[in-house]
């Protein structure tokens, strides 16, 4: 069933991995994901993402994370915000040194920075919510500080299902 | 002979559009002109173009032409790259990660359909002893695990595992982990992920996955 997939991605003579029509498609549909899935994939892996963090970060990491909190917290243009929470996301997996959590991540990240998404998170932008999303953000930061990996699960799953409330409403059930 | 004909200029189209020899959203030449060019009919030539139309690689309006697609980003092809470079062991640690919350969402996904799917790979792969036939049908096993939880990003995370799956190392790994001892204990521990689909039972799911997983990494490369 898949291996007409992996053929088509053996490497070129020169080493270098040929992109096949086969890739290139997934790729392409990949990148078309919708956002209820993305969510729904999210909410897979971060709770582990953070409980991984809370277990194997090391201050220097938690320090760069707790820098993304603080300065997202601080901004008030809401473009600058989301930029800053989105990299607050990307810290806590880098300090799961789990590279291919990482790449996953970065998948999705690509996903959601497609002009489709832009729009729904503006729409459903708000000061109330930014401030909720901060605070959650804090339980976070505390429950990884604490190096507690239960505790830091369960904040993460609980911004999430906020954050899926917010964007999706009623209607993106997961 | 012409389907020979229609797959070689299919393959040198994809070669042409992946090299970028045609921008995105812009027109390519029409058959007739695309015909002179290979020296084929033009039969062969609208035979080729409705191949790379089913894959995604162009479009065809009428009015318009032939267009290209707009190509997946190079930010997303760098990351493919991580994961075709990445080692067994980080792949299946992933798959641990995962496939247990895939396992739960497909218990209460699926539909009667995908069960009697699962259910045959399970019985295929249950009356195959041989290595490979097996692996084949586990394969399907769970790949069509991840297509009951009709999450279209979950579906397309397994093909780009299966790409990484059938290189030639894992496949030696695979392989040479196999005994027919460790083989019935796989079948007994698929027919505990497939009853607990069938009972819609996330969490028995999720548990019987990850002790599947975890006894495959064990025989794989050991604690």
């Amino acid at each position: 069933m898949a291996t007409s997939t992996s053929r088509s991605a053996i490497a070129t003579a020169s080493g270098k991995p040929a992109m096949s029509a086969e890739i290139h498609t997934l790729l392409q549909r990949i990148s078309g994901t919708s956002p209820v899935d993305v969510m729904a994939v999210r909410l897979m892996v971060e709770p582990h993402a953070a409980a991984q963090a809370a277990a194997s970060a090391t201050s220097a990491e938690l320090e760069a994370i707790r820098n993304c909190h603080d300065r997202a917290a601080a901004e008030a243009d809401p473009n600058e915000f989301e930029k800053r929470d989105a990299e607050f996301h990307a810290q806590i997996f880098l300090a799961t040194r789990n590279e291919l959590l990482v790449s996953l991540h970065d998948i999705l990240r690509v996903i959601r920075n497609q002009p489709s998404w832009v729009e729904i998170k503006r729409r459903s932008a708000s000061d109330a919510r930014r401030r909720a999303y901060c605070e959650e953000h804090d339980q976070i930061v505390r429950a990884l500080l604490d190096h507690d990996p239960d505790a830091a699960a369960q904040a993460m799953r609980a911004h999430l299902l906020t954050v899926n409330q917010n964007l999706f409403g009623g209607t993106g059930l997961v | 002979m012409p389907a020979r004909k229609t797959s070689t200029v299919a393959e040198e189209l994809r070669k042409r559009i992946a090299a970028g020899e045609w921008q995105a959203n812009a027109a390519m030449p029409n058959e007739r002109d695309l015909a002179t060019g290979f020296g084929v009919a033009r039969n062969t030539i609208r035979g080729a173009l409705a191949a790379l139309e089913e894959e995604g690689l162009i479009s065809r309006q009428v009015g318009r032409g032939t267009i290209v697609k707009q190509q997946p980003s190079d930010e997303l092809k760098l990351i493919l790259d991580k994961f075709a470079g990445a080692s067994p062991l980080d792949i299946l640690n992933l798959r641990l990660i995962i496939e247990p919350q895939v396992a739960a969402s497909a218990a209460i996904n699926a539909s009667a359909r995908d069960l009697a799917a699962i259910d045959e790979a399970d019985a295929e792969a249950s009356r195959n002893e041989d290595v490979a036939a097996y692996d084949q049908w586990d394969n399907s096993f769970h790949a069509l695990i991840y297509r009951a939880t009709h999450n279209d990003f979950l579906i397309d995370f397994w093909n780009l595992l299966a790409i990484v799956r059938y290189r030639e190392p894992m496949q030696v790994i695979r392989h040479r982990g196999f005994t027919l001892a460790r083989r019935n204990a796989y079948c007994i521990q698929h027919r505990q992920i497939r009853d607990a689909l069938h009972g819609r039972n996330s969490t028995a799911a999720h548990d019987a996955m990850k002790l599947h997983l975890a006894a495959r990494r064990r025989n794989y490369f050991g604690d």
